[in-house]
């Protein structure tokens, strides 16, 4: 590991040296930024430089540390460790607003801009001219005109902005960034919700934006977009910088390499899908499903199958599976869900059909927070355990006492309150909900369905493997599992087969055999 | 490269896990000791049950409020339903002549369904529970002034009637007692130990999560208020017993009371969260702050002063220890 720090630390010097002889003034400069957060490290020892009228790519998988620095950079965070610069002043953001006034401004992934106010209100609000405790329109509009102007930003400002198209409003919120003056801006995953005529009329704003020296920081899973537009780059890889360079030094296939690494720890993978089970259609067989924007041609889950869905955040995963246990709305032409023929109408009849999901963002949708351990794990079978509407505490505290003891869940009781669990304990018993319910009531006897939204989230390396240990008995009993993951070493890991998301559609399905991170990353690109 | 900056995590430690659940139950032993040593008078056995005699009408609303607040709804509209059933009450008794369980039970049932249309708003209309009960509390008022004209009820009531607030069980006793006990004793039951209950905590500490569950959240909350107009109508009713008169407005200082003890009760036990058992502390508290500084003579603006301290006190203890959902 240190000789790896020793490497990185080299190439950095290396990359570092090309602008400065460019003679570019440095407006950041970054030192040994490392954060972690309840003992899992977000950043070790990062170094990166911004030169001003560059755009630099900040590029990494999910969770490989990138808007853990953002949010370091913006004041958002504060570091464990290390320096931050800004035009060679050493700067501690506290909070955001010390970072704005050091000349830091972000433009966030979702635009920020109020759709009632007018164009100028926008990029002026909160900065708004007063005269006698008055807004003084006239100023503010020439303030914002001017501002405008000086970026070459050809928008009507005067009028209200829910008649702009999102290309037009991404361009006012950064602006509005652009309003405090900054020497450096940060854009995270700017074109994540543009259209390609959208996202070109942006490009051609950033770069006036660079010829007007600023530094810019640019996010993005776009590959493509940061090898057409980007002058260096710099590869995270689990909180670690792995490379930083000149773009037209790289290519595409190297920066994936360098995203993904080439070590995939995980060996001891068997297929438990049973060839032979009569349903050759599978448990789970969709046809032309259609949830808010994703589209699903076909997919299909056989009994013992695991079977992954790949694709960067937020490309409709988390709705898949939710119209699948009966949770969102969905259009589907041909639907074979357990003994259902159309998707279920309510989470409590997808229950009973033995279709069970484990919901991603484990504290908003699936932890009772002040509730007690046993609590969290009945609330999926309060009818099983009730006679005649009153809950049987024997055998409840049975079955808790079961699940506790199965998962390892290290707790000092089933009364202690979940929150006080860390997250791969709380994960656990998230999982445990659905193990108290399989097999009691309806659903008894059917091979149960497991639908797995980013299961692993937040979970340590030690929890992590033993729900994969989980997953893979589960699967070994029969059960039909659907997994959805951001992190593609868990699909690698786990599944037969991944179906991959592209431009909102499952458009590939990767066999077990040409599973790589390498290939799910092309696909999902 | 520049001196790095490494800061440890340091764990916060539940040091005062156990002031914590019994710190309020010991703030209430305190006060009874203050009040104690200041007042020979205060702990006189008579005192102490005119105290709960005085807290029994509180308690039974408190008690339903609480359930609504455990399943994540607020309910502004208890005081003005206790209101109404209790000038129901004394209406149908003395005007309409009905018989005492009749007009019990239509007064009470009318109360009830004010709690149901609660319910209805909430999760059909999908108005925030705060501001449907907000809204229900002056429509009850209303149909309370369309049935008295806004003029207290003033009739003799059967005498049976009166046992509802001056009767004795076993000759010693006090009904209203009794009543609260098996009030307190219900709730308390069907939150802890009933699959409803459980479904109710569940849906109160995290809708989303219990939709996914599969628990019906909508049935759950549409109950919870029902529940709390439930409570609210008997206590109605218990007031108009003990008053002896329909008053129109009696009910209107139960929403203050009960909220406060329910935020009281969820700094008590199991912080953050509204219990029954810890509902009867707040309300116990309550009860003492009353008749204590009635008692030491304090001046009756003390009273209203001492009640929004406490409820700020409450709600700011209950925000501080546990997650809660506050509007």
């Amino acid at each position: 590991m240190a000789a790896s720090r020793r490497a990185t630390k080299a190439a950095s010097a290396e990359a570092a040296a090309v602008p400065a002889s460019a003679a570019a003034e440095r407006v950041l400069q970054a030192r040994g930024i490392g954060k972690s957060f309840a003992g899992t490290t977000a950043l070790a020892d990062v170094d990166l430089d911004l030169h001003a009228g560059e755009m630099l790519a900040l590029v990494g998988a999910n969770g490989a540390g990138k808007s853990t620095l953002v949010k370091i950079i913006c004041g958002a965070f504060g570091a464990d460790a290390g320096t931050l610069e800004v035009g060679g002043r050493a700067i501690r953001p506290r909070r955001v607003s010390d970072a704005v006034a050091a000349g830091i401004a972000v433009a966030h992934q979702h635009v920020t801009i109020i759709r009632q106010l007018t164009g100028a209100e926008n990029v002026m609000l909160g900065r708004e001219p007063v005269r006698g405790g008055l807004i003084h329109d006239r100023t503010l509009v020439a303030r914002a005109e001017a501002l405008a102007q000086r970026f070459g930003v050809r928008i009507d400002l005067s009028c209200e902005c829910d008649r702009l198209s999102l290309g037009e409003l991404k361009i006012l919120d950064i602006l509005k960034a652009l309003a405090t003056g900054p020497r450096i801006l940060i854009l995270d995953e700017p074109t994540a919700s543009l259209t390609v005529a959208e996202t070109q009329l942006l490009f051609g704003f950033l770069a006036d934006l660079k010829r007007h020296g600023l530094g810019i920081l640019f996010i993005s899973h776009h590959m493509n977009e940061v090898f057409a537009h980007c002058d260096r780059i710099a590869v995270l890889k689990d909180g670690r910088k792995v490379h930083e360079g000149a773009v037209a030094e790289i290519t595409l296939p190297e920066v994936v390499r360098l995203m993904v690494g080439r070590t995939i720890e995980d060996t001891d993978w068997t297929s438990h899908a049973v060839a032979d089970t009569g349903d050759a259609d599978g448990v789970v067989a969709l046809g032309d499903l259609r949830v808010g924007r994703l589209e699903v041609p076909a997919l299909t889950v056989r009994r013992g199958e695991v079977v992954g869905i790949a694709g960067v955040l937020g490309a409709g995963q988390t709705a898949l599976l939710e119209c699948l246990a009966g949770a969102a709305p969905a259009t589907a032409a041909r639907v074979r869900l357990a003994s259902l023929r159309r998707l279920p109408r309510s989470v409590a009849e997808a229950i009973d059909q033995g279709i069970y999901l484990v919901a991603d963002d484990r504290l908003r949708k699936a932890i009772f927070r002040g509730l007690s351990v046993e609590e969290n794990l009945l609330a999926g079978s309060l009818a099983q355990v009730s006679r005649h509407g009153f809950v049987r505490t024997g055998p409840a505290r049975g079955i808790v006492r079961d699940i506790v003891g199965r998962l390892r869940v290290k707790c000092s009781g089933p009364t202690q309150d979940v929150m006080q669990l860390s997250g791969g304990n709380q994960q656990k018993v998230v999982f445990g909900r659905w193990l108290a319910r399989i097999g009691r009531g309806t659903g008894q006897g059917i091979s149960p369905v497991l639908l797995l939204d980013n299961p692993t989230e937040g979970v340590d390396v030690g929890a992590k493997a033993e729900i994969y240990a989980l997953i893979r008995d589960l699967a070994q009993q029969g059960a039909a599992v659907l997994i959805a993951s951001a992190e593609f070493s868990e699909l690698i890991a786990l599944c037969d087969r991944v179906y991959c998301i592209s431009e909102a559609r499952i458009a590939a399905c990767v066999p077990r055999d040409e599973l790589s991170e390498d290939r799910l990353l092309m696909e999902v690109n | 490269m520049s001196a790095t900056i490494a800061t440890r995590h340091s764990r916060r430690v539940d040091i005062g896990q156990l002031g914590a659940r019994y710190g309020t139950v010991g703030a209430a032993i305190l006060i009874f000791a203050v009040f104690a040593l200041a007042s020979a008078r205060f702990v006189s056995p008579s005192n102490i049950s005119n105290i709960l005699v005085q807290i029994s009408v509180l308690t039974v609303i408190s008690s339903g409020l609480t359930v609504a607040v455990a399943s994540g709804e607020f309910d502004l509209s208890v005081g003005q339903v206790a209101g109404l059933s209790g000038v129901l009450v004394a209406g149908l008794m003395s005007w309409s002549g009905l018989s005492i369980p009749v007009a019990i039970g239509l007064s009470i049932l009318a109360g009830t369904v004010l709690g149901i249309v609660n319910g209805v708003l909430v999760t059909r209309l999908r108005i925030p529970s705060l501001i449907a009960t907000l809204a229900m509390g002056p429509i009850a008022l209303g149909l309370n002034y369309a049935y008295d004209g806004g003029d207290s009820i003033y009739t003799s009531f059967p005498a049976m009637f009166y046992a509802i607030a001056t009767g004795h069980v076993l000759g010693v006793v006090p009904v209203p007692i009794v009543i609260a006990i098996v009030v307190v004793a219900a709730f308390y039951v069907l939150v802890n130990r009933t699959r409803l209950g459980r479904a109710l905590v569940a849906t109160g500490s995290n809708l989303q999560a219990a939709r996914l569950s599969g628990i019906n959240v909508n049935r759950c909350r549409l109950i919870a208020l029902t529940l709390s107009a439930f409570g609210a109508a008997m206590g109605g009713v218990m007031l108009t017993a003990r008053l002896g008169t329909g008053q129109p407005g009696a009910g209107e200082s139960y929403l203050m009371d009960s909220l406060t003890a329910v935020f009281l009760g969820m700094t008590a036990f199991k912080p953050g969260r509204a219990t029954v058992q810890g509902t009867l502390v707040g309300v116990i508290i309550i009860g003492m702050l009353d008749n204590g500084l009635n008692l030491l003579g304090a001046p009756f603006y003390m009273q209203n002063e001492v009640r929004g301290v406490v409820m700020i006190a409450a709600v700011s203890l209950a925000v501080l220890r546990g997650e809660i959902r506050f509007f």
